[in-house]
């Protein structure tokens, strides 16, 4: 028979220790708060905007300018993708939105050429003052189709966006670095809404519109001239180009980044002829079935 | 009596073994940490490392806070080595220039960790240990996006939004009302949700820089390597074999290593002053939505025109709203893409950008959860709810006065018995009359 | 040994009634300043302190015979035979008569205080009640009637809407319409001594008369969630006309359309507080 005070020992310590578990940590727990000057000063010398500096020891602006001249060549069969919805058969707002069949606009391809590929260059080349904002642009929407379907800017730049339609467009953005745009545009709007991006994308941003959901178009905004959509048949041409090596992006909506980094080599006062290869191959779904179309509630 | 009697020394083992499990208390708390998105995790390991460097210096860990000065955050007190900003008006304060630098902050974390935590999470990612049993979903902070706000469409959230939805909570959701939470406790929780907002911004936005390191980028560069090798094949040209993946993600880690000596830190720093520049702007007084005309009287005329508009190509609000405002519109029946992208998403009906399914709000419960002032559904109406398909009309679409008409009409829905409209579809009627 | 016990015994029977003779000092009593706000509050006190005098007589009574019996027990002459007995029938008619006539005396006396409390006929005439506190995971909602108006079943759209806020006014029987929009609440307010279920699917009047203005706690009683530690609001009692004027300014606010109007009006900052 074990002794009283044992006894105590064998019950009261296991409390005590339980009740000491809570002892410690938790949200009481000991913090520090370190302060970060908002910019290092040995940052902030070597930071120099690349436009306000002047032109480093790299490419020089004294070495000329030069242009290029390209067509985005589509190596296969030109598809003949069927309409989004043909005419009058629109899924929402079939008054307005039916006046013509909505084109799918994903792979257009005439005479052998791609259209709507950016080829742009990712970084402004060193050493370029700051140049200007042109004039504002013109982003429309007519027939519930975005005209332009894709669209280049520059940072700063606006972009007017219009309605020419009788009913009411909600044009919204999806870019990475910028904010996003997304306003209800009045029906037959032509002042329009300004529209800008104030800092340059490295990849072209899609453009929806929130009421009916096949509009899609693309923007890029660039902080530089160098930046060209080709044509319906394929054709670009980009002017003004520092002398020397740049390395171009080229961009397909179906195919997304073609090429990451397309060597042309620029001479002062020459142009330079160049041909992009696309396969058909390289461009997403195409070789798929056709997609299915989702039918939309009629009821609008 | 008759047999042994009980002997004490057989409670010595059960009680040894009792001693033993409460060591269990003995050991550290497990510390909260800022967990990562999954876009950081799904880097390559080299840019991985750089982002989560770059997010441990400049916001710290929940134990180890760092204060940044290029954000537009009010730690509390007077950060070292700075000269306090003397006004005439206002003299350098005796009383706060004693409290060490970071006590609103500490205090901001304190009251967050003991009240906001469990829903919101540490990181304030909504996924909090409670988060999984609410519906809809704790609010995550880290797309810097807030749905009740007070500021145009383009713009971030005020301290004053945040202030109010601490206060008086957001109804029918399970956001409570801190109404007893004390002035200076809701301050400084608000101030430490817009800084963990930031965190979030600058994570995601770093990342969304990084995407070319990302091992979705290799699995798609892959994917079209290996479609290229096949049509090769199939057309009967030779063509090089798919690299591996670990062949790219090698490929990847030499280029990243460029782009951290040179690119990087200028993207760092371009996000950052974006996010600051932001988050600043919010603060104007022009960023901030007002009426230029007082409500329209609230007359049966006023609501008339407010139906009609409702019903109207311009407002459109039937689509999603439904006929009679129960929140079942046509477009909760369709399929909608996700934002950017032609993906649809595999359910039916509308989403917010956080990826959830979001009804309609049924405007006949008398429930507003960014406010019940006239001037919120004018805010509501004028500039949209950020991170949701709900548009902004003011200033483009509709005139202040037209929002109001639709305000008023709104706002008497509750009141009002459900008639069916002209041109609802009988679908629409069954649904609502069920109700 | 056996002293040694007794002695035991009897320091912690003796510690408890001093612990209770010093407790109020301590504040270890009553919640807030240990009085009852309220008339009926002021009336549970009295029941308590009937009940706590009539316990306490017996709690001494009882220890003071364990005491003895115990010392006797320890001091005894172990020569000393014990007593058998097989009963006694007076003791136990004596030990059963009088506690239940203690009893039966206690729920006689409270009777008024509990029909006061939970049975409607007995509640004071013309109670109209002043606001609808709506219970929920985890906050309380308040519905005031307009200023001048009574308060309807169904929300009307001139109320005022309050949350983890309740304003009563004193000088007069004041009610409230509790119920509650998801699971079990409970409407306590210890300083008022006021405490009421609510049920899903029922409406159930509470009410009271404040005797001071002030602002009490509002907790929950009943376990709704996980939330339920934190559901705490406030109920502030003013006097009649500041409760009007309350009402008015509250009305003011929630009415506020952006438009800063004539100086005449209340003018509000966009977000105040």
């Amino acid at each position: 028979m074990m002794r009283l005070t044992s006894h105590v020992a064998l019950v009261l310590l296991p409390i005590l220790a339980l009740a000491a578990c809570g002892c410690g940590g938790g949200a009481g727990a000991e913090t520090t708060v370190t302060y970060l000057p908002s910019r290092p000063d040995e940052v902030a010398t070597a930071e120099a905007a690349p436009g306000a500096a002047a032109p480093s020891a790299g490419e020089a602006i004294a070495g000329g300018f030069g242009s290029i001249k390209g067509r985005v060549l589509f190596q296969g069969d030109a598809p003949s993708l069927p309409p989004i919805y043909e005419k009058g058969a629109a899924p929402k707002d079939p008054a307005v939105c039916g006046i013509e069949a909505a084109p799918n606009e994903t792979i257009v391809s005439n005479n052998g050429g791609l259209a709507n590929v950016f080829i742009y260059l990712p970084k402004a080349p060193k050493g370029m003052g700051e140049v200007p904002a042109p004039e504002p642009i013109v982003f429309d929407q007519r027939s519930c189709v975005f005209r332009p379907h894709a669209l280049v800017m520059r940072t700063g730049q606006t972009v007017k966006v219009l309605n020419d339609d009788a009913v009411a467009h909600n044009t919204h953005t999806y870019p990475k670095r910028n904010s996003p745009f997304n306003q209800t545009v009045a029906p037959s709007d032509r002042e329009g809404i300004a529209l800008t991006y104030g800092r340059p994308e490295t990849l072209p941003l899609q453009v929806g519109c929130d009421i009916h959901p096949w509009m899609v178009a693309y923007h890029l905004p660039v902080d530089h001239p160098f930046a060209a959509v080709s044509a319906a048949d394929g054709t670009f041409e980009i002017k003004d180009l520092p002398a020397g090596k740049h390395d171009f992006k080229v961009w397909h909506e179906k195919g997304g980044e073609l090429n990451k980094a397309l060597a042309v080599t620029v001479k002062a006062g020459e142009t330079v002829e160049i041909e992009i290869p696309v396969a058909a191959g390289q461009l997403a779904g195409f070789q798929g079935p056709t997609p299915k179309v989702i039918q939309l509630s009629s009821t609008r | 009596m008759p047999g042994r009697e009980f002997s004490m020394c057989r409670l010595s083992l059960p009680a040894t073994c009792l001693l033993l499990l409460t060591l269990a208390g003995c050991a550290k708390n497990p510390e909260a940490q800022f967990g990562w998105r999954d876009s950081t995790e799904q880097l390559i390991p080299d840019a991985r490392k750089a982002v989560q460097k770059t997010m441990v210096d400049t916001f710290g860990t929940p134990q180890d806070l760092v204060a940044w000065g290029r954000l537009p955050v009010e730690y509390g007190g007077q950060p070292p080595g700075v000269a306090p900003a003397e006004t005439p008006e206002e003299p350098a304060d005796v009383t706060t220039s004693a409290e060490p630098f970071g006590h609103q902050m500490q205090l901001g974390r304190l009251v967050y960790m003991k009240n906001c935590l469990h829903c919101h999470g540490v990181a304030g990612d909504g996924n909090g240990p409670t988060a999984r049993y609410l519906n809809p979903r704790p609010r995550d902070y880290r797309l810097g996006v807030f749905k009740f706000t007070s500021t145009l469409a383009p713009e971030r959230v005020t301290r004053d939004d945040l202030h109010r939805v601490v206060k008086y909570g957001i109804p029918g959701t399970y956001m409570p009302s801190f109404l007893l939470l004390g002035d200076a406790e809701t301050r400084a929780v608000v101030e430490y949700v817009r800084w963990l907002a930031m965190r979030g911004e600058m994570e995601k936005r770093i990342d969304d820089e990084l995407a070319d390191y990302s091992l979705a980028s290799i699995d798609d560069e892959i994917s079209k390597a290996k479609n290229a090798y096949e049509a090769a094949k199939a057309a009967g040209e030779s063509a090089e074999t798919p690299p591996s993946r670990s062949a790219l993600v090698k490929k990847a880690s030499e280029e990243f290593k460029t782009y951290l000596a040179e690119d990087y830190p200028e993207a760092v720093d371009g996000t950052a002053d974006f996010i600051a520049e932001n988050w600043a702007r919010a603060e104007d007084e022009a960023s901030v939505v007002f009426p230029k005309v007082a409500r329209v009287a609230d007359d049966a005329a006023s609501r008339e025109r407010g139906r009609l508009l409702y019903l109207s190509d311009k407002a459109k609000c039937y689509t999603c709203h439904g006929h009679t405002g129960r929140g079942n519109g046509p477009a909760t029946e369709d399929f909608w893409p996700k934002p950017g992208s032609t993906e649809k998403y595999a359910n039916r009906g509308l989403h917010d950008v956080w990826g959830n399914k979001l009804a309609p709000r049924n405007l006949r419960l008398g429930q507003y959860r960014g406010g019940r002032r006239p001037l919120d559904v004018f805010r509501r109406i004028h500039a949209g709810i950020k991170g949701t398909p709900m548009p902004a009309f003011g200033g483009t679409v509709l005139k202040d006065e037209d929002i109001w008409d639709i305000v008023n009409y709104v706002m008497s829905l509750p009141y009002e018995p459900e008639v069916p409209t002209a041109g609802q579809p009988p679908s629409q009627v069954a649904a609502s009359s069920r109700h | 040994m056996g002293r040694f016990w007794a002695v035991f015994f009897m320091v912690f029977a003796a510690a408890c009634v001093g612990l209770c003779l010093v407790a109020p000092q301590y504040g270890w009593w009553f919640p807030g300043d240990g009085k009852a706000h309220t008339t009926l509050g002021q009336k549970i006190d009295d029941l308590f302190y009937l009940i706590l005098v009539i316990v306490t007589v017996t709690f001494i009574g009882t220890q003071i015979a364990l005491g003895y019996v115990l010392w006797r027990g320890a001091t005894h002459d172990p020569r000393e035979k014990a007593l058998f007995s097989h009963g006694s029938h007076t003791l136990e008619v004596i030990w059963t008569i009088v506690p239940s006539g203690i009893l039966l005396f206690i729920a006689l006396y409270q009777m008024d205080v509990w029909a006061h409390y939970r049975i409607k006929t007995y509640f004071p005439q013309k109670l109209e009640p002043v606001a609808e506190v709506t219970a929920r995971q985890f906050e309380w909602r308040i519905r005031y009637p307009a200023r001048g108006k009574k308060l309807m079943p169904t929300p009307q759209p001139d109320d005022i809407y309050t949350v983890n806020d309740v304003r009563v006014p004193t000088g007069h029987p004041v009610a409230i319409s509790l119920r509650t929009e998801d699971v079990q609440h409970s409407f306590f307010v210890p300083a008022l001594r006021v405490k009421q279920d609510a049920v899903p699917g029922l409406v159930i009047p509470v009410w009271w008369e404040m005797t001071d203005t002030g602002t009490y706690d509002l907790t929950c009683a009943e376990l709704c969630g996980w939330g339920h530690y934190k559901m705490k609001a406030q109920v502030v009692a003013m006097p009649e006309a500041d409760f009007e004027a309350w009402k008015s300014q509250t009305a003011a606010e929630q009415f506020y359309d952006g438009v800063p109007q004539a100086a005449a009006e209340v003018a509000q900052r966009p977000a105040d507080e």
